[in-house]
Parts: C-alpha cells; sequence; structure tokens
C-alpha cells in the first residue's frame, strides 16, 4: 500500500471553464509529439534556413547603408539571386538605380519582403511538410487504435474542440519553424537598418507573414489530420501524406517541362514567322549565343525560355501540385511583386481542400461515437 | 428516494434498427446495475445519458440537468469507466490520469496531487511511471476507473468494471466500488454481464432487452424467491426426517440429502430441530430458498 494512501477523499475546488479544454490537448499533444528524437531533429534543422536569411538581411541593409558594398557581385551571388531576378525584380548590384527610381523605402520593403517569401516558399515550406508528416500520422490514428475517444468525448469537451486542439498541435509547431523565425528576421532586420522608422514603412510584414503562415498551416495540417483520421495505421497516414506532395509535385514537374518546350517552340517558331519565314539551322533547344547579331528583331533563347516558362506557369495545370499553389498565394500575400494577379485558381482549391477535410475530420471523429 | 438519472420514452433508432425502445427509467441513489445481453441497448443508454448520441424522440434529465440541451454540464458531472480497452497512447500512467481531471477542469497542480491521490486509492503503485500501451488488462482497468473518478464526479457510470481483473483485484474493485458509494454518496450505475457482481453490490437491478426495460426493482425485490420455502442438507435418516416434517410441513424430497420445505416458516424453524432431534438425524444445512438472479435475468429476457 502506498505510504501516502488517504483512500478516496472529496474534491470541492473551483474549476476551469471548458473553454480552455482545447489548449489542455494542445499542452499535451505538444508534450508528446517533442520526446520524439525525429521531430527534435527535424526542428533543429528547420532553423538552419534562418541563418542563410539572417546573414541577407545583414547584407542588404549593409549595401543599402555602404556605398561600397554595392560594388561586390559576390553578395549577389552569395544570395543566389539571379534566378529570382526576372520576376522580383531585385538587384543587389543595381541598387543604386532602384533607389533613385522608387525610392530607398520601396526597395527595402520589396526585398524585405521578397526574403520572407523565399523563406517561407522553400526552406521552411519543405521543413514544414516533413515536420508535419512526423507529427501528423499518429495524433488521430493512434487514438482510433486505443480506442480514446470514448475517454474524451465522455469528458465535457466537444468535437470541434478535441480538433482544434489537434490542428493546434501542429499549428503550433508550424509556427515555430515558420511565424517565429520571419518574424524574428524582420525584427533582426530593424535592428540592422539605420534607424526605427523603417517600422513605419514594413508594419505590413508581420502581418503578411502571420497570414502567409496561416495559409500554409490550416490547409496543411487539416489534409494530414484527414489522412491520419482514415486509419489506425499511422504509417499509411504518413505514406498518403508524402505521395500527396510528391506526386502531385512530380505530375506538375514533368507537364511543365512539356509546356515549357511546346510554348518554346510555337514562340520560335512565330518569332521566325515575324522575319520572313527562315528556318534555323538548330531545330532544338536554345538559340546559341550569337543570333541576335544576325538577327536583330529576335528576342534571345533565354528570353523565349523565360516566357514560355512564364506561359507554362500559368497553366491550371499547375493545380496539380498544392505545393506550387500554396507558394503562389504566399508570394501574393509577402507582395513583392507589384505585377502578381491573384491566385484565384489556387485560392479556391485550397480553400476547398481544407474544408473538405475539415468536414471529413468531423464525420470521422464522431463515427466511433455515434454507433 | 430522489431520482439522479431520469429519462422518459427514449427512442433511439439507427437506421433499420430500434436501439433503445420507449426506455422509461429512474435511478436513485446507491448503486444500480444494469443488465441485459448483447445489443440489448445498455452501451446506447450510456451514450444517451453523456449527451454522446442524438435521441429521436423522448427526454432525459440528469442530476436535474437536461440532456439535450446541457450535455457538456451533464459529462462534468459525470465520471465514465469505458467497457473498451482504451487509453491515451503516449502517456503515462499518471500523465493519463492527470490529462483527464484537466479536460474535467481541474488546475493543473491540483490535477496532478489528485491523480496520485486517485491512483493510490486504486491500487496503483509505481507502474504507473510506464507507458500505458504497456499495461495489462487490469492495470488499465484501473487507470480507466480512476480517470472516472479523479474529478469526483456525483454520478459513476462504470461499464463493466470487472471483466479482465483476477479474482484478487475483482474483489477489491467492488469494495472501492461500494465504498464509493457508501462513505462518498457516489450514485452509481454498473453496466455488466457478471451477475455476482450485481448480487454483491447494487442495491436496484435494471433489466435491458431489445431496447425495452424488462425489469426495474431493488435487490432485494428481486431476491424474493417466486416459490418460499427452506432448503434442508441432512447427513442421516433422511426418511425418517421426511416423514416427522411431513407432518406439518409440505416436504419435498430434491436428491439423496436434501429437502426442501415450501411455504413460508414464520418463527417455525424450531419445529424443524424438534423433528431432526426425534428422527435421529443431522441437518448440516438450512437456508431459505432464494431467487437466482440468472433465473431472473433469463426470464426477463425470454418475456422480452
Amino acid at each position: 500500500m502506498p505510504i501516502e494512501d488517504v483512500g478516496y477523499r472529496k474534491w470541492e475546488g473551483a474549476r476551469l471553464s471548458w473553454v480552455f479544454s482545447w489548449l489542455i490537448m494542445v499542452w499535451s499533444g505538444v508534450q508528446i509529439a517533442r520526446r520524439s528524437l525525429w521531430v527534435r531533429r527535424a526542428l533543429i534543422i528547420a532553423w538552419l534556413p534562418t541563418v542563410y536569411l539572417g546573414a541577407g538581411m545583414f547584407l542588404f541593409e549593409n549595401t543599402m547603408s555602404q556605398r561600397q558594398w554595392r560594388e561586390l557581385d559576390a553578395v549577389e551571388e552569395m544570395m543566389l539571386l539571379d534566378s529570382r531576378r526576372g520576376s522580383a525584380g531585385i538587384s543587389f548590384s543595381n541598387i543604386e538605380e532602384e533607389i533613385e527610381a522608387v525610392g530607398e523605402e520601396a526597395v527595402r520593403h520589396r526585398t524585405w519582403s521578397w526574403m520572407l517569401a523565399t523563406f517561407l516558399s522553400y526552406p521552411q515550406s519543405f521543413c514544414s511538410l516533413l515536420l508535419i508528416g512526423l507529427l501528423a500520422p499518429p495524433l488521430i490514428s493512434r487514438d482510433i487504435r486505443s480506442r480514446a475517444f470514448l475517454i474524451y468525448f465522455s469528458k465535457p469537451i466537444g468535437r470541434l474542440e478535441y480538433l482544434a486542439g489537434k490542428l493546434s498541435i501542429l499549428g503550433l509547431f508550424l509556427a515555430f519553424i515558420t511565424l517565429v523565425p520571419a518574424t524574428g528576421l524582420y525584427v533582426f532586420g530593424v535592428f540592422l537598418s539605420p534607424n526605427l522608422s523603417v517600422i513605419f514603412d514594413t508594419w505590413d510584414l508581420p502581418f503578411r507573414v502571420l497570414v502567409a503562415s496561416l495559409v500554409f498551416v490550416v490547409p496543411t495540417a487539416s489534409i494530414a489530420l484527414m489522412f491520419s483520421s482514415l486509419t489506425i495505421e499511422s504509417r499509411y497516414a504518413a505514406f498518403a501524406w508524402f505521395a500527396l506532395w510528391g506526386l502531385g509535385f512530380t505530375a506538375w514537374q514533368v507537364i511543365r517541362l512539356s509546356l515549357v518546350n511546346v510554348y518554346f517552340r510555337e514562340m520560335r517558331q512565330s518569332d521566325f514567322s515575324d522575319l520572313g519565314g527562315i528556318e534555323p539551322a538548330f531545330p532544338r533547344g536554345p538559340r546559341p549565343p550569337g543570333l541576335n547579331d544576325e538577327f536583330p528583331g529576335m528576342d534571345s533563347g533565354a528570353e523565349l525560355m523565360a516566357m514560355a516558362t512564364a506561359k507554362a506557369d500559368e497553366s491550371y495545370w499547375s493545380l496539380l501540385s498544392l505545393y506550387d499553389s500554396l507558394v503562389r498565394l504566399q508570394s501574393w500575400i509577402l507582395g513583392y511583386d507589384a505585377q502578381m494577379e491573384f491566385p484565384w485558381a489556387q485560392a479556391l482549391l485550397v480553400m476547398s481542400l481544407s474544408v473538405a477535410a475539415f468536414v471529413v475530420l468531423l464525420r470521422r471523429v464522431s463515427a466511433p461515437i455515434r454507433v | 428516494m430522489p431520482s439522479v438519472i431520469e429519462l422518459c420514452e427514449l427512442i433511439k433508432d439507427y437506421k433499420n434498427l430500434r436501439a433503445l425502445d420507449h426506455v422509461d427509467l429512474t435511478i436513485g441513489e446507491g448503486i444500480t446495475g444494469l443488465l441485459g445481453p448483447n445489443g440489448a441497448g445498455k452501451s446506447t443508454l450510456i451514450k444517451v445519458i453523456l449527451g454522446l448520441v442524438k435521441l429521436n424522440s423522448g427526454h432525459g434529465k440528469v442530476l436535474g440537468l437536461d440532456i439535450a440541451t446541457q450535455a457538456r454540464e451533464v459529462r462534468a458531472a459525470i465520471g465514465y469507466m469505458p467497457e473498451d480497452d482504451c487509453y491515451i497512447a503516449g502517456m503515462n500512467g499518471v500523465e493519463m490520469v492527470r490529462f483527464t481531471a484537466s479536460l474535467n477542469g481541474l488546475p493543473p497542480l491540483e490535477g496532478l496531487r489528485r491523480s496520485h491521490e486517485i491512483l493510490d486509492f486504486c491500487g496503483m503503485g509505481q507502474e504507473r511511471y510506464r507507458d500505458v500501451e504497456t499495461y495489462s488488462t487490469g492495470m488499465r482497468q484501473k487507470l480507466k476507473f480512476a480517470q472516472a473518478i479523479v474529478h469526483d464526479p456525483q454520478l459513476l457510470i462504470l461499464d463493466e468494471p470487472t471483466s479482465g481483473l483476477d479474482p484478487e483485484e475483482r474483489v477489491a474493485m467492488l469494495n472501492r466500488i461500494r465504498s464509493l458509494a457508501k462513505e462518498a454518496q457516489k450514485v452509481t450505475l454498473l453496466s455488466t454481464h457478471i451477475l455476482p457482481d450485481v448480487r454483491q453490490v447494487c442495491d436496484h437491478v435494471v433489466i435491458l432487452a431489445g431496447g425495452r426495460i424488462c425489469l426495474d426493482d431493488t435487490m432485494e425485490n428481486v431476491n424474493q424467491p417466486s416459490n418460499p420455502g427452506v432448503f434442508l442438507r441432512v447427513l442421516q435418516k433422511v426418511d425418517s426426517l421426511l416423514s416427522e416434517l411431513g407432518e406439518r410441513f409440505n416436504v419435498e424430497r430434491i436428491d439423496e440429502h436434501q429437502l426442501f420445505l415450501a411455504g413460508e416458516m414464520n418463527g417455525d424453524e424450531s419445529l424443524i430441530w424438534e423433528a431432526a432431534q426425534r428422527a435421529g438425524s443431522t441437518i448440516t444445512a438450512m437456508h431459505p430458498s432464494q431467487n437466482s438472479l440468472e433465473e431472473v435475468f433469463m426470464r426477463a429476457v425470454e418475456e422480452s
């Protein structure tokens, strides 16, 4: 018999409101999840890109404030800006002209938002998908397997609080690797800038980061939990999760490549037709350098390829890849490219998937109770 | 006796199956045994009380709270121990009980203190620090019981609390249930298939079959024999005793050593001893006839 055994005693303390029940689920879920070594490793890895973007902020602010930094091509190369320069119009080496053209505030706003968008869309999105793949599959499937629903729902907690708790567990971890470091980067940038007046120029960025994070977290968490609720084996849910992203991304990339080739050939044909129908001696691939000297009215191969790629990216086939849809939405929300139109199709897709996942979740969660 | 659960004209259909059919039931203080064959509607009735399933018609109150509109308050006042082998994976015993205490609104520190106190009461030792997935069936039963009572509910609903327990643990569990009812005045609804458990601890019996209430009576009345009398176990000279008793009683020989005296005794037991002395026989056991709960149960189910 335990030393402290006092038999059964009544308890007459004041109870906390049931409004907090979902927070209790979050607290408990986080405690369980952080015990996993793989989750801890993933969290550490997910924070590494922050250092890279922090260095980017540092370089940019020095470029803005010190003339000699603007002449360093290495800065641009180091930040791997070339591939993005065309769409975002951001270049460290041309920064002087840009400042003269649009002003220092506009350049700072555009560059910071581009950096944050890059940070959220590429390394953090990838890490988020990985982390969700580790965290989400057992969240509901384990409760189904261990028949925990009767324990949960015999307490003053409803289905919505249960789901809110589970979604918030994922949300909290994702916020820790997206919202927190992105906001940290923003604050870091503010402290690096010459004075605190930049807050007035860039005040909208933390809110944009918040919305962009939510746009990523809500659908991904709902879909991951939906998979978890459809099986008692969490490994099947994990497989479905990674398959959804992997297959969608791969399918879209294959189609995209084909479309780029088709559009490139069409553009080149039309280009030559405009110049009197002269057929080139190199029927396939980008045009070699020097051709523009012979035909000054024509676009270079790289330009044609960029145009073909941009046209291919407008295709509705891109909806096959949920990842690309989310990245495009995030890019629009961060607003570094003023010419970018609101991606209605992507927004509708993400919303529909989120709603469908939530409906399935509600039904699956109540199914064991109904019978 | 003030009623704790009042259910009126409950009807619950699952597609083509009527799980509850015009159930009228009032449950008062003490321990009530809920009996019924598989598929009788016991689990559905419990889910209705907990407000987990929607009724087709009817209404009910638990502790004065409406089960349809105040389900959350009802659940806060109830401690429910499910029948299934259920647990919250990834936690150890203390964490799980503390977690359920928190879901019931206990503050974190108080929840931890109370969890240890209740686990002590349930006879859980150091195994409380082990992962619940490694628990044996008996330990999980104790854990489910602990999570049901950690928030000190007024009403306990225990679904098969002794299934899977060894004889010693079964007795301990029944003692806990009895002590909660007698000393802590917990109203208890005990759903079980194990009739001796009901006989041992219950004050009231409800038998449910085919979604209908077949029997709703006190244990005392259920035990009233349909054929009153006394059973005698006789060691020797059974025939002599039979003829001696035959002058005063309606005696029937059951087997070689057993006699049955039909009718109420009304203090005539001394006549039996005198007859035995005259016949020179030895009575080794004498007990009044009693209804067996099994018989009552079978009869009720057959009648339904």
